[in-house]
């Protein structure tokens, strides 16, 4: 799917990646974590990406694999990459600190989530959240974001 | 003081805050796309509450899904109920086998300074 991506068309990819989900053979548990991701994944592009292409999907290996594009404005640009940063670069055990961290004492962005979006998606996805940002052809950047699900008990 | 009473959604919790038994419970989802605006009647409600000085409350979070943005707001819930001068107890539910939701929990259990007991539930519960 492709455009801009309201808070309609992100419940019509909700629902269309559950009922994907619906076609696997995965334990509630799994289920329920893949929803998780979904939801955070939808609501953090319908709240920042604007116009957005999107895809979900089951790859070769069975895992669940939300894929998307957004152009990032400019003026986010900064906040997005320490976001980022803050997201991905640090170990597993010490970016979950630094989110309870975030959690008991951060402020809220003006999204109402402290910042910790990107955070519960690297925790949920189980370190299978890639992020990057490219130069657009225009001059603009696109961020270019891979949230891959794995079930946990097959 | 009146109840505080909102019916579940798909994207919304049932809130059930009984000022009278002192309990108060949020069930189902929470994900709602503006979770400040959702969860500011509920904190408003209990600042009053805890106004009136209760001796004891006790929280129930039966929570299926929460949104990143939730979390924040059930933070400041349980701040609230922490800052308070009352006996308080949190239960926190999860189903069996739910490792995140049960993560969770322990999050908040760590942060909070209140007596917190998760409560694992069957999936069928």
């Amino acid at each position: 799917m492709s455009g801009n991506l309201t808070e309609r068309q992100g419940d019509v990819m909700l629902a269309w990646g559950e009922s994907i989900l619906g076609t696997l053979a995965w334990s509630k548990a799994d289920h329920k974590r893949a929803m998780r991701c979904l939801i955070e994944w939808i609501q953090n592009l319908s709240k920042h990406a604007g116009y957005a292409t999107l895809s979900i999907g089951v790859n070769d290996a069975g895992a669940l694999v939300m894929d998307s594009t957004n152009e990032v404005d400019s003026h986010l640009l900064s906040e997005l990459k320490l976001a980022l940063e803050k997201a991905l670069s640090l170990p597993m055990e010490e970016m979950k600190g630094a989110r309870l961290d975030r959690l008991a004492n951060g402020h809220r962005t003006a999204a109402g989530g402290a910042g910790l979006g990107l955070m519960d998606l690297r925790i949920l996805s189980e370190n299978n959240l890639r992020a990057e940002c490219l130069p657009c052809d225009g001059g603009g950047t696109a961020l270019v974001l891979t949230v891959t699900v794995h079930p946990k008990s097959n | 003081m009146q109840d505080l009473l909102i019916d579940r959604t798909a994207k919304t919790p049932q809130v059930e805050f009984l000022a009278l038994e002192k309990k108060l419970t949020l069930a189902g989802r929470s994900i709602p796309e503006n979770s400040i605006q959702f969860y500011e009647p509920m904190l408003l409600w209990a600042q009053k509450f805890f106004a009136e000085n209760p001796s004891k409350v006790e929280v129930h979070i039966k929570l299926e899904y929460f949104n990143t943005s939730s979390s924040k707001c059930l933070m400041d819930l349980l701040k609230r109920v922490e800052q308070s001068q009352c006996d308080a107890e949190v239960f926190w539910y999860y189903e069996e086998e739910d490792e995140d939701m049960e993560e969770a929990g322990e999050d908040y259990a760590a942060i909070i300074q209140l007596p917190f007991k998760l409560v694992e539930t069957t999936i069928d519960d």
